[in-house]
């Protein structure tokens, strides 16, 4: 009995014994299973403190950083004033359910906003619908007291309108946006994209141009009072870096004032400066004479028959003011000999001259930064009689940003220029011409302006070389006399050309104070003139002597050139 | 009643509370101040931007010509005042400086 207790007492024992232990690894098993949970949760502290990760800047995105939402990019200068913003402006707006007195608020409306048709709000406020807009742009003063009448159902929202601060100037470079911001003409059509999207950094996109707002008003304001003063049909100009074919200046007349989209006449937004294609006249004779030197058909030194008109079937080429003898490339130049020109076309070929104008890019549109380009036109096949006269401007028609191009092709030492209107862009350098035809071109453009029909452009100190031209418009039958196309196409300093630029009038009349002249010496070259020497020492360039530059040796055929003639027409 | 070990725990835990709930309180009223100064950023932004493309607008090419010829008697630069650095007279010989200028420009009237 006794030791049955004891077996029972020890078995006792030992379930208590068991039953502890198996307690104990319970317990170490709960215990290791917290110490793994804590242990993660300490892990994950300490990466959440040490790296900062994604989920610690979400404080920052919760709060929200300050930028400020503008839905169309910013259009700049090239000194970074701004030449396009869009501003926040209320809009007024109705919902016809919640109106409960239609004539009182469009009784109360007008008379604040003494432009909005009565009838017609009356008529919107009348209907079924949700929403009507009543004025939209409304300004802060007019919201004031918009506010303070308190007309049930018509209220207001903020909106964006792209504003414009220097309004017709660079009107056609800009263009303009509808209603919604979206791009119309100009820049703003072509970089539609870009203005309207955000970068990567959520912000939208700003637009460096690389016009000066500057030299943009004194062309502008040179070319509105030729265009006044001669009752023109148009005038227009640009002015362009020759080195990287930045266009420092743009302007077209008549223009238009981009804030007022809805007010612009259709007529007002062509631009002639990149639309417009013009027989240039005389002035295509740089680019010829270029042609002829750089294929080394003719050289300077010879010299060419202009005694007598030269008669192809039934045309004749004749000369403005006949000069009646052999001259030399220097006098067909400075006294713009028609027939002089022709017989250079005829040395060198059609298709060298076809050759040379392609490479100036004369006969393509350009891929430019506004939309409104034109293609040149000029016959599919050069005869005799078409390479002629399309050797003086006749028969070839380009735009303004053609010529202005090629003339800094031919005076920058003879590097392609390719337009563009956007600051530092970059473009390959490309060799069209040689450097010694280019230094030949820009003696010969200075003799023009020093000695012959460009007189009208010269400002002493800066070395104004260029062309001339005046073009009879071709009416529907033959050319007009009387409806002339007045044009100017050159650089400055000519020793070493910084800007080249081409003014154009279009159908300017003579009056009297230049005796009746309407011709490209009387219009287009002043213009040149007067611009040239404002913009000059606005854009840093160094006056130079021009005296000891021209009788040096870097300037021979201008130091050797006498001019024998005893009037040259400034035409 | 309690083993020290328990005591300073609890005390310790109570401290922590405390100190968590002050940070926590810090937080929130700073994150209202971010808010608070962010929106005035953006008021001051949208400030900017308008000045801006007012400074654009009083800027205006024409309109600064109008009034430097009425208040400052100021034209456009003519050649003539573009000098060479090495043309202008020390100030010394200063009663020559003019009619050096004048001799040493470039452009002749």
């Amino acid at each position: 009995m006794v030791a049955a207790q004891k077996k029972r007492h020890i078995y006792a024992v030992d379930t208590l014994g068991a039953a502890t232990d198996r307690c104990r690894s319970r317990l170490v098993f709960v215990l290791f299973i917290f110490t793994l949970l804590y242990g993660s949760v300490v892990v994950r502290l300490i990466d959440l403190s040490l790296r900062n990760n994604k989920a610690g800047n979400s404080v920052v995105a919760a709060v929200g950083r300050a930028d400020l939402k503008i839905k169309r990019g910013n259009l700049l200068d090239r000194n970074g004033m701004i030449l396009a913003t869009n501003l926040r402006l209320a809009s007024i707006y109705a919902n016809p359910r919640d109106i409960i007195d239609v004539d009182g608020a469009a009784n109360s409306i007008t008379s604040l906003f003494t432009e909005v048709d009565k009838k017609l709000l009356r008529k919107k406020l009348a209907s079924k619908k949700q929403f009507v807009w009543v004025k939209r742009w409304v300004h802060p003063k007019e919201l004031h007291e918009f506010n303070k009448l308190g007309i049930p159902g018509v209220y207001y929202r903020f909106e964006e309108k792209r504003t414009y601060p220097y309004k017709n100037l660079l009107s056609h470079v800009l263009g303009f946006v509808s209603i919604e911001n979206v791009g119309l003409s100009g820049v703003e059509q072509k970089y539609n994209e870009l203005l309207s999207f955000p970068d990567s950094e959520n912000k939208t996109n700003e637009l460096k141009l690389s016009v000066d707002i500057r030299v943009q008003e004194i062309l502008t304001s040179e070319l509105k009072e030729i265009y006044n003063k001669h009752s023109a049909k148009a005038a227009t100009g640009v002015i362009m870096d020759v080195e990287n074919g930045e266009i420092v200046a743009m302007a077209s007349f008549p223009d238009f004032d981009p804030n007022l989209p809805s007010k612009v006449n259709i007529s007002d937004t062509f631009n002639y400066a990149t639309k417009g294609l013009f027989e240039m006249g005389s002035t295509f004779k740089t680019f010829s004479i270029a042609s002829a030197l750089d294929s080394k058909k003719i050289k300077m030194g010879d010299e060419f028959d202009a005694t007598k008109p030269i008669k192809i079937s039934r045309f004749t080429i004749n000369d403005y003011h006949p000069l009646k003898k052999f001259l030399s490339i220097e006098d067909i130049m400075v006294h713009s000999s028609n027939i002089g020109t022709a017989r250079i076309v005829e040395a060198m070929g059609a298709e060298t001259e076809k050759n040379y104008f392609r490479k100036l890019h004369l006969l393509n549109e350009f891929d430019f930064e506004v939309p409104e380009t034109a293609i040149p036109s000029s016959p599919d096949r050069w005869g005799r009689l078409a390479a002629i006269t399309i050797g003086y401007g006749h028969g070839i028609s380009v735009t303004p940003l053609h010529v202005v191009s090629a003339m800094a092709t031919v005076v920058n030492g003879g590097y392609k220029v390719n337009p563009t209107l956007i600051k530092g862009k970059k473009s390959k350098r490309e060799r069209v011409l040689s450097g010694e035809t280019s230094h030949i071109m820009n003696q010969l453009l200075r003799l023009v302006v020093r000695d012959g029909t460009g007189k009208n452009a010269n400002v002493k100190g800066y070395m104004v070389g260029g062309k001339t031209g005046t073009a009879e418009k071709a009416g529907k039958k033959s050319y007009n006399k009387k409806i002339r196309v007045s044009s100017f196409a050159g650089a400055f300093p000519m020793n070493d050309p910084k800007y080249s630029i081409v003014v154009v009038v279009d159908e300017p009349k003579g009056i009297k104070s230049t005796w009746g002249f309407a011709t490209a010496g009387w219009t287009a070259a002043p213009v040149v003139r007067n611009v040239i020497r404002r913009i000059g020492p606005m854009l840093g360039v160094r006056p130079v002597n021009e005296e000891k530059i021209e009788s040096g040796n870097r300037f021979p055929i201008v130091a050797n050139y006498k001019n024998e003639a005893e009037k040259v027409a400034t035409r | 009643m309690f083993k020290p070990t328990t005591l300073m725990g609890i005390i310790l835990l109570g401290f922590l509370s405390f100190v968590v709930f002050q940070v926590e309180n810090k937080v929130d009223s700073l994150r209202g101040d971010l808010k608070t100064v962010n929106k005035k950023i953006l008021k001051h932004k949208e400030d900017i931007h308008v000045l801006e493309a007012e400074w654009s607008y009083l800027n205006r090419p024409e309109r600064l010509r109008k009034m430097a010829g009425k208040y400052l008697m100021l034209d456009d630069i003519a050649l003539s005042q573009i000098q060479d650095i090495e043309n202008i007279p020390l100030k010394s010989d200063s009663y020559m400086g003019m009619e050096r200028i004048e001799e040493a420009s470039l452009i002749r009237k």
